[in-house]
């Protein structure tokens, strides 16, 4: 297990507990893994529409990066991961894509890597015994609704993470922790952050309909791994109480920092304080903290 | 025995020209309804997407080009993860807002102006850089203080810089160039082929 941290633009802006956490992890467990020195934005959820070529070029160079450190990569992002899977399948065989992208990228890039999501690391390579026995502080009787969102399951012949439609690697991480799982339907369901800024009140819709659908299957708290869905569920949960007129107070944390708390990490370095809707009661009330 | 109905449709150019540029055959589209019936923002859409499958099958360009749906897809992939048979529904909204770019059709959402400034800060910085994407859409866009009411709120939390990182800027704008560069003459090709 040798792999190169792609982190993604926004766990270096946006969701920087997210990088923070995975750091953490990585160094508490010994992994293997750090970051590639070279990365570049994977073309998020607008560059595909714009130029294809440009699109996949963009990930191509991110391969680069690891070819060049000879590491696998170990993506954080579920679209960065969607992409440099993409950019990796358009290297794979000839086409008349392939030919266009290396000659934008400029130079011949082989894709032989193994490109794999932390989570998915975690759950298959480290192993969910291994996890167990390093649980020393156990989230007993917190009840956590995972929500992997779109990105990280589809197109699943290109994923390969999970079942499309009901994923349990979070499920089964957070279970190993000593969590109770809630079932619910909307694991996978587009939380809309792709209009968010630009028509922020269809994605309110949306996001409402996520965290109504957890509340009511008795979730007490969220479990992220995607950080655009972070940002939608947390950020806009105020004003989505304002819209709805209905108080939700979910926290939303991701499922490194949730790991981390499970592994008795001090909560300053799992940056609790950095989410909008505050996480502190209810850890407290379940004498997790 | 041929039957004409109305006026004369080559029904196989269009399809044909979407599969070139999408890698999917719409004409395998059976008219189940089961990506209008999963997907997250069909109440947002004045064609629902298995509608706008039909409609490239009969080689209404027109109509799937100037649709509002092809501007409130949000590529989730729940259409085509579920298709039965295998139509790529997503790839082929993406095919079409490229084609309509293309032909410079009016966008009917503002994503497009998310979109390009998504692609100026790249080329400025190399990664994104968030303060300065949505003060470029605000600007496009005309809503002056779109969001503006969050960045006190995440600066406190740290969670924007007011300064962006620069990557690997000087490959990423040669990597734009070419791509451009490509476009351009691919497009000249097409039109001296015709």
């Amino acid at each position: 297990m040798k792999y190169g941290y792609y982190p993604g633009c926004s766990a270096k802006s946006t969701a920087p507990e997210l990088d923070a956490t995975t750091l953490a992890l990585i160094d508490f467990l010994h992994l293997d893994i750090k970051e590639l020195k070279d990365w570049v934005c994977c073309g998020a959820s607008s560059m595909h529409s714009v130029d294809k070529v440009l699109h996949t070029a963009l990930s191509v160079m991110t391969l680069d990066a690891a070819n060049a450190e000879e590491r696998d990569i170990m993506v954080q992002c579920p679209a960065c991961l969607a992409h440099v899977l993409e950019a990796k399948e358009v290297l794979s065989k000839d086409s008349e894509l392939k030919s266009d992208v290396l000659e934008a990228v400029g130079k011949q890039v082989d894709a032989n890597m193994k490109i794999r999501h932390f989570s998915s690391i975690l759950h298959d390579e480290y192993g969910l015994d291994k996890i167990r026995e390093k649980v020393t502080n156990p989230l007993q009787s917190l009840s956590i609704a995972s929500y992997y969102g779109c990105l990280i399951v589809r197109p699943p012949e290109r994923m390969q993470y999970d079942d499309p439609e009901n994923p349990m690697v979070m499920d089964q991480l957070m279970s190993t922790c000593g969590a109770e799982i809630v079932q619910w339907p909307f694991k996978t369901k587009c939380c809309g952050a792709g209009t968010a800024i630009s028509d922020t009140d269809v994605s309110l819709d949306l996001t409402y309909e996520i965290l109504r659908m957890a509340k009511n299957n008795g979730a007490e708290c969220i479990c992220v791994l995607c950080p655009l869905c972070q940002n939608n569920l947390d950020l806009r949960q105020k004003k989505i109480e304002q819209r709805y007129g209905e108080k939700l107070n979910l926290p939303v944390l991701y499922y490194t920092q949730l790991l981390g708390l499970a592994f008795g990490l001090d909560p300053i370095m799992l940056q609790l304080n950095r989410l909008f809707v505050d996480p502190f009661p209810l850890l407290k009330r379940k004498g997790i903290l | 025995m041929l039957i004409k109905i109305g006026r004369e449709v080559n029904l196989l150019a269009f399809s044909k020209k979407l599969e070139k540029e999408t890698g999917t055959d719409v004409r395998k589209c059976y008219q189940c309804g089961k990506c209008t019936a999963g997907c997250p923002m069909n109440f947002e859409m004045d064609v629902s997407p298995s509608q706008v499958i039909r409609f490239c099958q009969l080689g209404m360009e027109e109509k799937v080009l100037n649709s509002r749906t092809i501007w409130y897809c949000i590529f989730c992939d729940t259409c085509s993860t579920r298709c039965p048979q295998g139509v790529d529904i997503k790839g082929v909204m993406d095919g079409l807002r490229r084609m309509a770019v293309a032909r410079n059709i009016k966008p009917k959402s503002n994503v497009r102006f998310l979109e390009k400034a998504f692609q100026s800060i790249i080329y400025l910085f190399g990664r994104v850089y968030e303060p300065g994407m949505v003060g470029m859409y605000n600007l496009r866009s005309g809503n002056f203080l779109h969001d503006v009411g969050y960045f006190p709120l995440m600066l406190r939390k740290r969670k924007i810089s007011l300064k962006p990182h620069f990557k690997r800027t000087r490959e990423v704008r040669q990597v734009m160039k070419r791509a451009q560069k490509m476009k351009l003459r691919k497009a000249k090709e097409l039109e001296e082929a015709k």
